[in-house]
């Protein structure tokens, strides 16, 4: 299996941003985005949503990018978003810890709600936020030491205002997403050629068409 | 004399011409002029429906002959009354008082057009030719005919013209509300006061109107409030004082009951509530009110806490009305039950109303709900935002300013029918649009939405409170 698909395909690739309120979810997805930062977003309700394009390994892929109200109770609603992410951003502010420590419990509620195929390998980037700051309470070693617990997840210490590592995370995001992408289609195409060869019924193929 | 009269439906746009007994309009002879008969198409009162033939109506009347003359005059809204009035009255479209024009076309002799080239045209091609040439022949009034053609877009524009000319009289505006007030509720079912309602209430009454809409179902008073408050700002403090105590290892001696550890997350979004208008943030003049007022509320509704949205729908009222006020008012309002089961945050509550909403959205617009389908395109991704902010987070303060308008009076359905406006204001161009395209769009609506243009699109929706109702018992999740 692996990344030997056809040079046609366009991809589509999912990603879906989670964290705490506050640490900056929407500020990292505009500065990666638009290259901007803004001291005026408003907070997010719901969701919001903004895709780029760009180049992974050669290749030219479409970033759909979900962010996501920060507020705990906002989980419930998350089922609409979560499914079909083929990346899952963990973010937490390095200036409060508890940020930080609420990463386990995002990440547990996205493979519940998400339900991947294979939940063990499903890729996940954990980025600290605001390291343009004075007052770190979360070290970088304490959270490289959390990812590397959890199936080594790559782990980021980013600012979304001064634009440090944005732009390196979100390419490690990207090529994470393909590679999850390109599996799960890998994937479905056994899939379809078991029902092909049973039913002999001849499957579209979907080479110029988003696979999202 | 000949008028055109645009007879729209929900759907479409159904173009019928009459002429008109001459002496009923005799106040229009010089003048050109759309005027909208609105019929009210919100509430299920047969009383109502029964007092007008042209129910569920958009009538806009044109005067053919004085428009091709170029002299047509602007004049006021008291002028068009006459018609307005005899237009309503009328008990068959087809009656005695209007007569269909094809029957009246062939006699030349009482189209009273002086422009000769406009009348031959229209006698040898019939009305579309006409109204053709009509455009190529009458720079002046391009506009307006495109926008009778047009069908769709006349009306904001027309709206727009009525509601400039009614803001020069504020006074007899705001006397005209406050007239109605006291008896608002026996009367918001009638046509005028529908009408009122969408052209926008006058700001300098605007204040007493909300109030009188949400009303005081909670009997929350402004001592309540301060009670409520200074019990608030002690419970804040002994939180903090045990959050503190928490993490230095001590055990705390204040819990937090039900939701009121929400508290922490207020101070998060008082910057971030309306951050171009300053008011709102550290040092702005409401700053430490809104804070305040979503603090109360904490300490008034533990159980369901503070939620991400409620600042928004704080904001409206405090842009309003005083602290106080607007503290009464949020209550009444997010004991409203569209809102209250959102804000509680449980799918299972809040899901009837969307799936009332998808429902709506595609009677109303099926193409457009087909495209949005086949994209695999869920209204999930805005709807909760909408809702949740009763619009003020998602359309410019001008535009959600006049939904709230609708909303404080009539209740829960306006902000469904709102929402299904806002689809079908833009339908044109999102069913062009392929997924990426789509989603953008709704997540950032454009920030120059035309508030006459999407009160104009909700006025065709046919939404009543009854058939919401209807709606909402279908879609009912079943306990488990």
């Amino acid at each position: 299996m692996g990344m030997n698909f056809t040079q046609a395909t366009w991809f589509c690739l999912d990603v879906i941003i989670l964290g705490n309120s506050g640490v900056g979810k929407t500020s990292l997805m505009n500065q990666f985005v638009n290259k901007k930062f803004s001291s005026q977003y408003k907070a997010t309700i719901g969701a919001d949503f903004l895709t780029k394009e760009v180049i992974v390994d050669d290749r030219v892929v479409t970033l759909q990018i979900w962010d996501t109200a920060g507020q705990e109770r906002f989980q419930s609603l998350g089922v609409a978003f979560y499914r079909g992410a083929d990346c899952c951003v963990l973010c937490y502010d390095v200036t409060v810890n508890k940020t930080f420590e609420a990463l386990g419990s995002w990440r547990d509620e996205f493979l519940i709600q998400a339900s991947p195929r294979d939940p063990d390998n499903f890729p996940f980037v954990c980025l600290g936020n605001k390291v343009d700051l004075d007052q770190r309470q979360v070290l970088a070693q304490d959270a490289q030491e959390w990812c590397e617990s959890k199936n080594s997840i790559s782990h980021f210490e980013t600012s979304a205002k001064e634009a440090i590592n944005v732009e390196k995370a979100f390419l490690e995001i990207s090529r994470a997403a393909l590679r999850q992408e390109a599996e799960d289609q890998a994937y479905t195409n056994d899939y379809s050629d078991t029902i092909k060869i049973n039913s002999n019924q001849s499957q579209p193929q979907q080479a110029d068409s988003c696979q999202c | 004399m000949l008028l055109r009269v645009v007879v729209s439906r929900t759907a479409e746009v159904q173009t019928e011409t009459f002429q008109l007994a001459g002496d009923k309009t005799a106040s229009l002879a010089s003048h050109s002029e759309e005027i909208n008969v609105f019929v009210n198409d919100a509430f299920d009162d047969p009383a109502t429906r029964r007092k007008s033939s042209l129910h569920g109506r958009s009538v806009s009347v044109s005067n053919l002959s004085a428009a091709s003359q170029g002299n047509g005059l602007p004049h006021t809204a008291s002028d068009l009354a006459p018609l307005t009035k005899s237009m309503s009255t009328v008990t068959s479209p087809k009656g005695h008082m209007l007569a269909p024009l094809k029957s009246a076309a062939t006699d030349t002799k009482r189209v009273q057009s002086s422009d000769s080239t406009g009348r031959k045209v229209f006698q040898e091609n019939g009305l579309d030719n006409f109204i053709d040439s009509f455009k190529k022949i009458s720079g002046g009034f391009n506009s307006t005919w495109s926008k009778i053609t047009q069908g769709h877009s006349k009306t904001p524009e027309a709206m727009r013209v009525m509601r400039e000319k009614r803001n020069e009289d504020q006074t007899a505006q705001v006397k005209k509300w406050d007239t109605l007030l006291p008896h608002l509720d026996a009367k918001k079912g009638e046509r005028y006061v529908v009408e009122m309602v969408y052209m926008g209430v006058p700001g300098s009454a605007r204040e007493r109107i909300w109030k009188k809409g949400l009303g005081n179902y909670l009997q929350v008073t402004p001592v309540l409030y301060e009670a409520f408050q200074s019990h608030a700002q002690e419970r804040v403090t002994a939180l903090k004082e045990a959050q503190l105590s928490d993490e230095e290892g001590v055990k705390p001696t204040v819990r937090a009951i039900g939701n009121e550890a929400s508290l922490k997350q207020i101070h998060l979004d008082l910057n971030r509530t309306f951050p171009l208008l300053e008011f709102f943030r550290t040092g702005g003049p409401y700053h430490g009110s809104l804070r305040r007022l979503l603090e109360t509320y904490v300490c008034y509704r533990p159980d369901v806490g503070y939620v991400q949205g409620m600042s928004f729908l704080a904001c409206m009222l405090l842009l309003n009305m005083d602290e106080a006020d607007a503290f009464v008012c949020f209550t009444n309002l997010l004991n409203r039950p569209l809102l209250s089961a959102f804000y509680q945050m449980e799918p299972a509550k809040s899901q009837p109303y969307i799936d009332a909403f998808a429902y709506t959205f595609r009677n109303h617009l099926p193409r457009l709900y087909q495209h949005m389908r086949s994209l695999h395109v869920s209204h999930h991704m805005f709807i909760h935002e909408w809702l949740l902010t009763c619009f003020s987070k998602s359309c410019p303060l001008d535009t959600a300013t006049r939904v709230w308008d609708g909303f404080t009076i009539y209740g829960d359905v306006f902000l469904i029918r709102t929402a299904v406006g806002i689809m079908s204001l833009y339908s044109k161009q999102l069913l062009t649009y392929e997924f990426d395209e789509v989603a953008l769009f709704m997540t950032k609506l454009p920030q120059d939405m035309d508030p006459d243009a999407l009160i104009h699109h909700i006025r065709r929706v046919n939404l009543t409170p009854t058939r919401l109702a209807a709606l909402l018992a279908m879609f009912q999740v079943p306990a488990k």
